[in-house]
């Protein structure tokens, strides 16, 4: 495929899900880099409502490192429980997100996650809106998914593996995957298997993704993650055929 | 001109009986019975307060027990209860604010009756007149259950002496304003707040009306009886000051509201406020200022109150953003029987520059703006408690724990403390509430400073892939009062294991032990 279809094929998508929700004006398109491929916008579409179901418990720093691309520096809501185990600032700083930027809330109950997140998402004022959640309900996606779009804030639902396919925009699956070994045997950047599970008109694909100089990046050297990323295109495949 | 001073007495003659045989009290049901409370007194129960119908049979307070019983078998008896009497007072004085901001508890006597003042200058106009003021008093007491007399005059006690002694009948007394001396000057010496010795001693030389000791001079007075006669003299006449000790100071920014009806809605109340907020926000604004707390009371028909408190983030005079922190709190109102009246008062105010208040808010930058997230924050605070809602700040601590503090969510943050920058890359981004002990299995040839080759944490075991370390974090001996131990030290090692998971151990110093803190990204 030349460079000019794809960017034919890019424009003519964009224009397919512009009529596909009717008047709305399109939100504004965060690139990821390589997972831009798979996903109809050409990018993460802000003012929406994304789950990351957390495979284990390194999906928290990717969904971090995600929120620090959406706010561009502007404030962000952390809703989480307060018997969950505490968001480490000092540590979060080497994923983008800035100790004066993130404004924690904690809570008792689960239904109080999902009320402080959309409050957060009706407030035009934050960059982007994170919530530890145990499930998402198809009712409570929609509602969160709604306050997105009124606000014009993109949020992010963490969730347990097993938590119901809702109503999210997309819905990622976030687990570890070892890093790059430094040349001295040291541990590399932060790494993560990284598979788009659910979204409209996007293609279900996975990556290693790699933490490195503030962005999202294909493992480095490629050779070593060649054939773990092969395994997984297969996987890919044998589900979509 | 000054507005003359206008003080009402309120005289309970028989309050710690109305307070147990009132609405709602735990004896409501005895209030035509003769009723006593009854203390120990050198060793004997005697009568502390008695209601009207034991009054009727001859009981008086200060009798013996047995001496009761013998005139009325089938009086009741309760235990006196002296803090729960005044905590009464003390509440009743503050409903009485509903007329008047400045209220207090006069005394608590101990024949049972209780004394209240309101400063009533310039308030009277509001309620119709002075005299519609007392009516509305004694039948607003009435209605809460308890028996009531008011004097209103120039001073306290003028207003206290018509009130015990001054009305012949009815239950209300006004004292025209100038004309203590001569409404009062019939009344009896009693009348003027004198021990009950002095009171004997002026009956038996003939001075038995405050008329016969007004025309007296004073300094022969003085010099027979003390200063004490002189001073009360010069109190009832107003030429000599008489504070009134409120028990909370008058609030500069408040706001009143009445309903001619009671009301119990929700929404009618949060309409009340909103008009109550677009007052106060006029007046804050006009000294340039923000409300920091506010307290809403609500009066209660049954005289009784509930109080509504909030706070903000920062100064705030936006009604719409005042108006939706008490949309919050109203969900639950026990409105009772309705409520009859709502005072809103500002007691924080801070400073805040004027504002164009009319232009619409995303004009003025609002809810994209710093406005917009004071008022998230405000409304997250409101729900989830105000200690729920922070960012961190960074102290000046190695250990990880300490070196993060609760900060104010709004606003600049405190400059991290130099020479504390650990890198970033090398701290977790979540940290456990407290460090897990995990159980290590360690390679055969292992020495004691090496990481282990695995670790069992929640009934997994995780195979260390990598490992860098270690990173030592010793005590901080310079905020122990005794010096710790050379061993206080934790060895922090970041840990791949085998799936990719990177975690956060140490090794504690002093018991070789491994702990679990954290998860790396």
């Amino acid at each position: 495929m030349t460079t000019t279809d794809s960017a034919t094929i890019t424009r003519l998508r964009a224009r397919i899900w512009a009529l596909e929700q009717g008047n709305s004006a399109p939100p504004p398109i965060l690139s990821l880099g390589t997972p831009d491929a798979a996903l109809p916008w050409g990018g993460l579409p802000l003012a929406r409502l994304h789950q990351i179901a957390a495979a284990d418990g390194s999906a928290l720093g990717f969904a971090a490192a995600l929120l620090g691309l959406i706010a561009r520096g502007r404030p962000v809501l952390w809703c989480r429980r307060r018997d969950s185990a505490l968001p480490f600032l000092p540590g979060l700083a080497a994923l983008g997100l800035a100790p004066d930027q993130v404004v924690m809330a904690k809570t008792d109950r689960a239904v109080e996650i999902l009320w402080a997140m959309e409050e957060g998402l009706r407030c035009p004022a934050l960059g982007g809106v994170l919530g530890e959640v145990s499930d998402l309900a198809p009712a409570a996606a929609r509602r969160l998914q709604l306050a997105a779009e009124t606000g014009g804030v993109a949020g992010l639902a963490v969730t347990s593996p097993r938590a119901t396919a809702g109503g999210a925009t997309t819905r990622w699956r976030v687990g570890a995957a070892p890093s790059t070994p430094t040349p001295w045997g040291g541990l590399g950047q932060p790494s993560w298997n990284v598979s788009l599970e659910r979204c409209r008109g996007g293609l279900p694909r996975a990556w290693t993704l790699e933490w490195r100089d503030g962005g999202f990046v294909l493992p480095h050297p490629p050779a070593d993650a060649g054939p773990s990323l092969s395994r997984l295109r297969e996987r890919v495949g044998v589900r979509a055929a | 001109m000054e507005t003359p001073r206008r003080i009402v007495s309120l005289w309970l003659p028989s309050f710690v009986a109305d307070r147990l045989t009132r609405r709602g009290a735990s004896h409501a049901d005895w209030h035509a019975q003769p009723l006593v409370t009854v203390m120990q007194q050198q060793g004997a129960l005697v009568l502390a307060a008695a209601n009207a119908a034991a009054r009727h049979q001859g009981l008086r307070p200060g009798q013996s027990l047995a001496d009761a019983r013998a005139l009325c078998p089938e009086i009741k008896t309760v235990a006196a209860d002296p803090t729960g009497e005044a905590d009464t007072a003390a509440r009743l004085a503050r409903w009485c604010t509903r007329w008047s901001p400045w209220a207090a508890v006069e005394s608590l006597r101990s024949d049972g009756g209780a004394g209240l003042w309101v400063d009533a200058s310039g308030c009277a106009h509001l309620f119709g007149g002075e005299q519609a003021l007392l009516d509305d008093m004694i039948a607003r007491l009435a209605a809460a259950g308890f028996t009531a007399r008011a004097a209103i005059a120039d001073s306290p006690g003028a207003a206290w002496a018509a009130a015990r002694h001054g009305i012949a009948s009815g239950s209300t007394a006004i004292v025209p304003e100038g004309g203590a001396r001569q409404w009062l000057s019939a009344l009896p010496a009693a009348a003027l707040r004198l021990p009950e010795a002095m009171v004997a001693t002026l009956d038996r030389l003939g001075l038995r009306r405050i008329g016969d000791l007004t025309i007296l001079p004073r300094a022969p007075l003085a010099a027979r009886f003390g200063p004490h006669l002189p001073l009360r003299l010069d109190q009832l006449l107003g030429a000599s000051a008489e504070p009134i000790d409120a028990d909370r100071p008058a609030l500069p920014y408040h706001a009143r509201l009445a309903f001619a009806e009671p009301i119990g809605r929700t929404e009618d109340v949060a309409g009340g406020i909103d008009r109550l907020i677009q007052a106060l926000c006029k007046m804050l604004e006009r000294d340039r200022r923000g409300a920091r707390r506010l307290i809403l009371t609500l009066y209660r028909v049954d005289g009784s109150l509930a109080e509504i408190l909030v706070g903000t983030s920062a100064p705030v005079r936006n009604p719409t953003h005042l108006a939706r922190l008490f949309a919050e709190k109203l969900d639950g109102l026990d409105a009772g029987f309705g409520i009859e009246a709502i005072v809103l008062a500002v007691p924080v105010a801070e400073p805040l520059a004027a504002q164009q208040m009319d232009l619409p808010v995303e004009v003025r930058g609002g809810p994209s703006g710093s406005d917009g997230l004071a008022l998230l924050v405000d409304r997250l605070a409101q729900r989830l408690g105000p200690s729920a809602v922070v960012r961190q700040e960074p102290r000046g601590s190695h250990i990880p724990e300490r070196s993060i503090a609760p900060a104010s969510p709004i606003g600049r943050l405190a400059a991290p403390p130099p020479g504390n920058a650990a890198d970033p890359r090398a701290r977790p981004v979540s940290l456990m509430r407290r460090p897990e002990p995990v159980q290590t299995f360690a390679p055969p040839d292992m020495a004691p400073e090496a990481p282990p080759a695995a670790f069992r944490w929640h009934g997994v075991t995780h195979r260390v892939a990598r490992a860098e370390g270690p990173e030592r974090i010793s005590a901080e001996w310079w905020h122990a009062p005794t010096s710790p131990p050379p061993q206080a030290f934790r060895d922090y090692w970041r840990i791949e294991d085998a799936e990719g998971m990177r975690w956060w151990l140490f090794r504690d110093g002093s018991a070789g032990r491994w702990f679990l803190h954290g998860v790396m990204a």
